[in-house]
């Protein structure tokens, strides 16, 4: 148990703080998350995409419980700060992905900040592989909008 | 536009760039799972998870330690601790134990110049000598007694758990190494306030008009309350007139006080009294009240004289056995209405010791935050101010004169709160060499860490001088 914390816990408390946008609610859930880790599963079966999923239903619950107060992520940038007279892009695509609904933000965390596979994505929210993909497609395309409608503003 | 692995990593990192688990809620986690069992339980409220984490840490910790104190868990003694308290600190676990009383290191945190410890006492002997009200009367950290103690937190169990917060050497900051020493606790505090002991100023005339004076005597230290300067002189010139000893009596309200003698000389009530040295810790204040109950408002002063005793206790307040108790009288007044009134604070235990503690806190480097400043502080200039989960710490150089300002440093947190009074202070000034301004540090603590990442604004003198929209990244 003490290695599983070891190996996954960073990394889950950072995801779960991408989630919930607060960081003690975060450390709740991962906390929550390894409880449950442990009751339900035998160690064969642990692995980044069990751990995952155990995660991303715990946040959703804490999502929906209404414990968690209604945090916009942005509070935690400095406005502007990211995004000089220069464009910065890093800024833009973090405001964006940090807006994006939750079932569009978590694919694209998933995907891109975790570097799961569409298929370990799928076991990791426990929806159909074509539902991930669309979900994707989804989230890159309003990314793209957003993000090209920032840089447009610039020149 | 296509968006990569890596894009999405530098956009979001920064976001999550200080959210990590510390060691010691990893092992909590490990522990509140494996005490969680396997069987479906309904969900805990939060309050109580955060109570079963504690219980589950604390022991994990007791049975990793190196040195294990067979007692209560210490879940138990650092429940009442806060969550944000909790991340910060490292479990400790050494322990010392003298005369009975076992003095344990739950757990320290520290920054580059102060270390705070939770330090829990436990009698072993089963008397439970140990209160709520217990001092560390003579306890050094890093040898330094500037220490600062937080209210006792008494367990159930009959234990008690005293948060220490002590400034360090920077060098010794450095290698992590911390040395508690403590060799007095006082415990079972009562104040008595202010009683009547049923004299008035005029009894004390009648028995004694015309009292012996023994003479000057050197003042060794003394206290007072100068309302109108008339005792000024009497503590400018460091001797004092005192009345002659004369007989001995001791009123069973205050078994550690004898009266000597008690007149009146140069329009004030004299009370000559010698102290027990062996109950040092143990004091007796008096005053003059008016026939409405009222404290008279006048001049009251208490002075240690005769010959100081040898071998005293860091913090005694009796550091001679005579102390002369001096209250003005007011003009023209009828000494059978001023009562004479008692005061007095007394311990239960008085216990010896010898507790040595060595420890190492590991060296994880605290979140922090810097704010440049260019304010006048008539005679200094307010240079920096550094903020870490501790405290507040304002630098400047120039000199300290007796009209300068002191900072005032408010704290504006995202949520509204904002943070101006802080629980201790301490200011120190290097002075300058060779024609160099003296640097001058005022450092500010708080009650608990705060969450810098919380931190919204800083003010010094009313004016913003950091704010995280535009001067996060200092």
């Amino acid at each position: 148990m003490a290695s599983l914390v070891e190996q996954y816990g960073d990394e889950m408390l950072k995801v779960a703080f991408l989630y919930l946008g607060h960081k003690e609610q975060a450390e709740d859930a991962v906390q929550d998350s390894f409880i449950k880790i442990y009751r339900a599963a035998d160690k064969n079966r642990i692995c980044k995409t069990f751990v995952m999923r155990v995660l991303t239903n715990t946040c959703k619950d804490y999502l929906k419980s209404g414990w968690v107060r209604n945090v916009n992520l942005l509070e935690d940038l400095p406005e502007g700060a990211f995004c000089d007279d220069a464009y910065d892009e890093s800024g833009a695509l973090r405001e964006a992905v940090l807006v994006l609904p939750i079932k569009y933000r978590e694919v694209i965390l998933l995907r891109y900040y975790e570097g799961l596979s569409v298929g370990e994505i799928a076991k990791v929210l426990g929806v159909p592989q074509p539902t991930v993909s669309i979900r994707l497609k989804r989230a890159y395309t309003y990314l793209e909008k957003r993000l090209e409608g920032i840089s447009r503003e610039h020149y | 536009m296509s968006i990569t692995e890596k894009d999405v990593h530098a956009a979001l990192d920064p976001v999550v760039s200080n959210v990590s688990l510390s060691q010691w809620e990893k092992q909590r986690i490990v522990q509140v799972a494996m005490a969680s069992g396997r069987s479906e339980k309904r969900r805990r409220p939060v309050i109580f998870r955060r109570a079963l984490a504690v219980a589950a840490a604390a022991a994990f910790c007791l049975t990793t330690s190196v040195a294990v104190v067979a007692s209560p868990s210490m879940s138990d003694k650092l429940s009442q601790i806060n969550r944000q308290t909790m991340r910060y600190l490292s479990p400790t676990n050494v322990y010392s134990v003298s005369s009975g009383i076992s003095m344990e290191v739950l757990a320290s945190m520290q920054d580059d110049t102060t270390v705070i410890s939770y330090l829990a006492f436990t009698d072993d002997s089963g008397v439970n000598r140990l209160h709520d009200t217990v001092e560390l009367c003579d306890i050094l950290v890093d040898g330094q007694p500037t220490v600062i103690t937080g209210e006792p937190m008494q367990q159930e169990d009959g234990s008690v758990v005293v948060r220490v917060q002590g400034m360090r050497d920077p060098m010794q900051a450095a290698s992590g190494k911390v040395s508690i020493s403590l060799n007095t606790i006082l415990s079972g505090g009562k104040v008595q306030e202010y009683t009547d002991t049923g004299v008035t100023a005029g009894d004390i005339q009648r028995w004694n008009p015309r009292p012996t004076l023994s003479g000057t005597k050197p003042v060794q230290s003394s206290s007072c309350e100068i309302s109108n300067g008339k005792l000024k002189a009497l503590m400018d010139q460091g001797t004092v007139q005192c009345i002659k000893a004369y007989g001995s009596y001791v009123d069973e309200r205050v078994p550690f006080l004898t009266i000597n003698n008690a007149g009146i000389i140069d329009d004030a009530l004299h009370v000559l009294a010698r102290r027990n040295p062996e109950q040092w810790y143990n004091t007796c204040s008096l005053a003059l009240f008016d026939t409405n109950g009222q404290k008279i408002q006048e001049d009251v002063a208490e002075l240690s004289v005769g010959e100081a005793l040898p071998d005293q206790n860091i913090s005694s307040s009796c550091d001679t056995e005579l102390v002369e108790y001096v209250m003005a009288l007011p003009p023209d007044a009828d000494l059978d209405a001023l009562s004479l009134y008692y005061t007095t604070s007394t311990y239960e235990h008085c216990i010896k010791g010898d507790w040595n503690v060595t420890f190492t806190v590991p060296d994880e480097k605290q979140p922090t935050v810097r704010a440049h400043s260019n304010q006048d502080m008539a005679g200094w200039t307010l240079r920096s101010v550094v903020v870490t989960p501790f405290g507040v710490e304002a630098n400047g150089s120039g000199v300290l004169l007796g009209d300068s300002e002191m900072p005032e440093i408010c704290l504006y947190l995202r949520d509204g709160t904002v943070v101006e009074n802080f629980s201790s202070s301490i200011t120190s000034v290097q002075p300058g060499m060779n024609g160099e301004p003296d640097q001058i540090s005022c450092k500010y603590y708080f009650d608990e860490p705060l969450d810098i990442c919380e931190l919204d604004k800083i003010t010094a003198q009313g004016e913003t001088i950091w704010s995280k929209r535009t001067d996060w990244r200092s």
